[in-house]
């Protein structure tokens, strides 16, 4: 077991180590002076002096292996650059912007998933009945409704109609609160995000999940259980989700990685502060080492998912453990 | 009275072109310790027949007329719940695949465990799980590996898992649904000679479902004999064997390939009816040689001939045929 760690960790850290390789080489390829990406428009109104300056405050004047060994030794400290755009760290910023793209995304995640696996599981027990197509269009209706659009049609609804929650930002910052009132707020704040997020993240692991147990449901231990007299709550439960559960983890163990990059498109319509909102606002505002460190942060942390998936995987399947 | 005693026992699927009888007015008995044999081409209602004994029929079929009787009660009339203590507490199942019959995410052991501590509720948990030890030890697995997952055991050694589980609480009756198929040859012969040894060692009353004629007439004490959803022949092994009385029976023991035999082997010409447009009368008569107007008009019913113990359906045995 130990061994089979090693190995899977050691494959694992070599994909991380190519994806900043990578990450490093990708801006460096792109046609046109770095200078541009560094300074952005102004560039046009500095003389030799000043870009030969900055050129080097960035250290993009020594030879490319040596950036490269600097690149890396900054990562392994924690420093990804900084933020020509907000004038400070970007590790800073992440550490700001982590915590709220966390809770939405994680709480979106545990919520759609659970909500996914419970519905799935009633649709395929009711196969072909009223409460199953009822499910089925329901979640189909979601499922190709733009996210964005789920979204404005929340906040204009329950939002500015009938203004039951906050439509922006992730806690009031006119108002310093503490304790109690401060989760309340931070809570109130999350509603309308999280509900959109929820329902257009329900109809994948619904559909994997009906699908999953109907085909369980025909299997032939779900006939020895009715013929050795369980009660139906337990073939229901101990035999056909448990079953059907295989596949929706595996979906879910792979979600967890991308609950790092955030909810762009979620977090944008709510003025949510979190990753997601940050890589939209450094695409408008051409913020470049912010972009790389959110591609860096992305991808790490989908391999990481994918490694946590392979260690934990075992403990639901029987069948792949050592 | 007999252990079981089916009655007029008839079995219908609903599907959208029509009403389909799998198994029509079928009638036998089993008595204590006795093995039956069913057999029949594939398609023919064995396997829908077993089911049927253990109200096992889901939608959208159903168990439409007919008396199932067991230590003299018509499991038929009881409601669900007493039928699902009735379930492996008197009639169990040997599977027809105990490849896919065995929970892939449970521990072979607690399955057993499971049928023994929801029929036997006082049970210690200790007791159960030196039964199912014993049980596992019975049918030759060590009952030290009681908590491996299916996965780690090989075809047959499932297979007699699934013995063992059938077992798991001391049933009078068990059905074994083609258990041997898919199997080879020699995991074959050691699942037969267990199955066997159930009946002479426990004293169980069986019913083997198979189409391995060779097996079935090797084994079994009486013999029945299916055709497109009705019992044609009934009787004692070796009085089928040397006079078979329906021409279906007569097809199916003349196919039968023996090795030691002039190397001669023949074929019933035709095939099984779809049982949705099934034929009028006997539902054999458009293969048999001998069909006259009244196969196609009527059914024959089941009658002893010369001996009480052998019943045929078939009209050729009438006067004036």
């Amino acid at each position: 077991m130990s061994r089979f760690l090693a190995q899977k960790i050691a494959q694992y850290m070599l994909v991380i180590f190519i994806t900043i390789t990578i990450n490093f080489f990708l801006p460096r390829l792109m046609p046109g002076n770095p200078l541009i990406f560094l300074a952005g428009e102004d560039v046009a109104f500095l003389t030799e002096a000043e870009k030969a300056s900055i050129l080097e405050n960035y250290g993009l004047d020594k030879p490319l292996g040596e950036q490269y060994t600097i690149y890396l030794k900054n990562i392994v400290t924690g420093d990804f650059g900084y933020s020509y755009q907000k004038k400070m760290p970007i590790a800073d910023i992440i550490k700001d912007r982590l915590p709220w793209t966390l809770l939405l995304t994680g709480s979106a995640l545990l919520l759609s998933s659970l909500l996914g696996v419970i519905f799935g599981a009633a649709a395929a027990w009711r196969r072909g009945t009223k409460t199953d197509a009822a499910l089925l269009i329901k979640f189909m209706f979601f499922n190709s409704m733009p996210s964005f659009w789920v979204g404005m049609i929340l906040v204009a609804l329950f939002g500015a109609t009938l203004r039951w929650f906050p439509i922006f930002g992730a806690q009031k910052a006119w108002m310093p609160l503490s304790g109690w009132p401060y989760y309340a707020d931070i809570l109130h704040h999350l509603v309308l995000p999280l509900t959109t997020l929820v329902l257009i993240s329900i109809p994948s692991t619904f559909m994997i999940m009906r699908y999953s147990m109907l085909n369980v449901l025909g299997e032939d231990y779900i006939l020895m259980a009715k013929a050795k007299g369980l009660r139906e709550n337990a073939i229901k439960y101990r035999y056909a989700v448990r079953n059907a559960l295989l596949p929706v983890v595996t979906i879910f163990m792979l979600q967890l990685g991308y609950m790092f990059s955030g909810a762009t498109v979620i977090e944008t319509v709510f003025a949510y502060p979190g990753l997601g909102r940050l890589m939209f606002e450094a695409v408008v505002g051409r913020d470049y080492p912010v972009l790389q460190a959110s591609f860096l942060i992305i991808t790490v942390t989908v391999v990481l998912g994918n490694l946590l998936a392979d260690l934990l995987y075992p403990l639901v399947d029987p069948k792949v453990r050592r | 009275m007999s252990l079981l005693q089916v009655k007029g026992l008839t079995t219908s699927f609903h599907t959208k072109e029509g009403t389909v009888k799998a198994v029509e007015k079928v009638s036998f008995s089993l008595e204590k310790g006795e093995m039956l044999g069913l057999i029949g081409e594939s398609g023919c209602g064995k396997s829908t027949l077993g089911l049927s004994l253990l109200r096992l029929i889901e939608e959208p079929g159903e168990i439409a007329a007919g008396e199932v009787t067991i230590n003299g009660v018509d499991v038929i009339k009881l409601n669900p719940e007493a039928m699902r203590k009735v379930r492996w507490n008197t009639i169990s199942l040997i599977p027809q695949s105990a490849m896919s019959a065995l929970n892939p995410t449970a521990p072979i052991g607690k399955q057993i465990l499971e049928a023994i501590e929801l029929h036997k509720p006082r049970i210690k948990r200790d007791d159960a799980v030196k039964k199912v030890k014993e049980l596992l030890e019975w049918v030759g697995i060590d009952g030290g590996r009681w908590l491996h997952y299916p996965h780690e055991f090989s075809g047959g050694m499932k297979q007699r898992v699934a013995i063992a589980m059938a077992l798991a609480c001391d049933p009078e009756i068990v059905i074994s649904d083609e258990s041997t198929t898919g199997l080879d040859v020699l995991t074959q012969a050691q699942v037969i000679h267990l199955i066997k040894r159930l009946q002479k060692e426990l004293g169980l009353s069986i019913i083997v479902i198979s189409h391995d004629l060779a097996m079935v007439t090797a084994i079994c004490d009486r013999i029945a004999v299916m055709y497109a959803g009705h019992l044609v022949e009934i009787g004692p092994t070796r009085k089928i064997l040397d006079n078979p009385l329906h021409p279906y029976t007569q097809g199916l023991l003349a196919s039968n390939i023996c090795l030691d035999s002039s190397g001669t082997c023949s074929s019933i010409p035709g095939s099984v009816p779809r049982l949705i447009d099934a034929p009028p009368g006997c539902h054999f008569h458009p293969r048999c040689e001998r069909g006259k107007d009244i196969c196609k008009a009527s059914l024959p019913p089941l009658k002893s001939l010369a001996a009480a113990d052998h019943q045929v359906a078939c009209f050729a045995y009438k006067e004036g045929f």
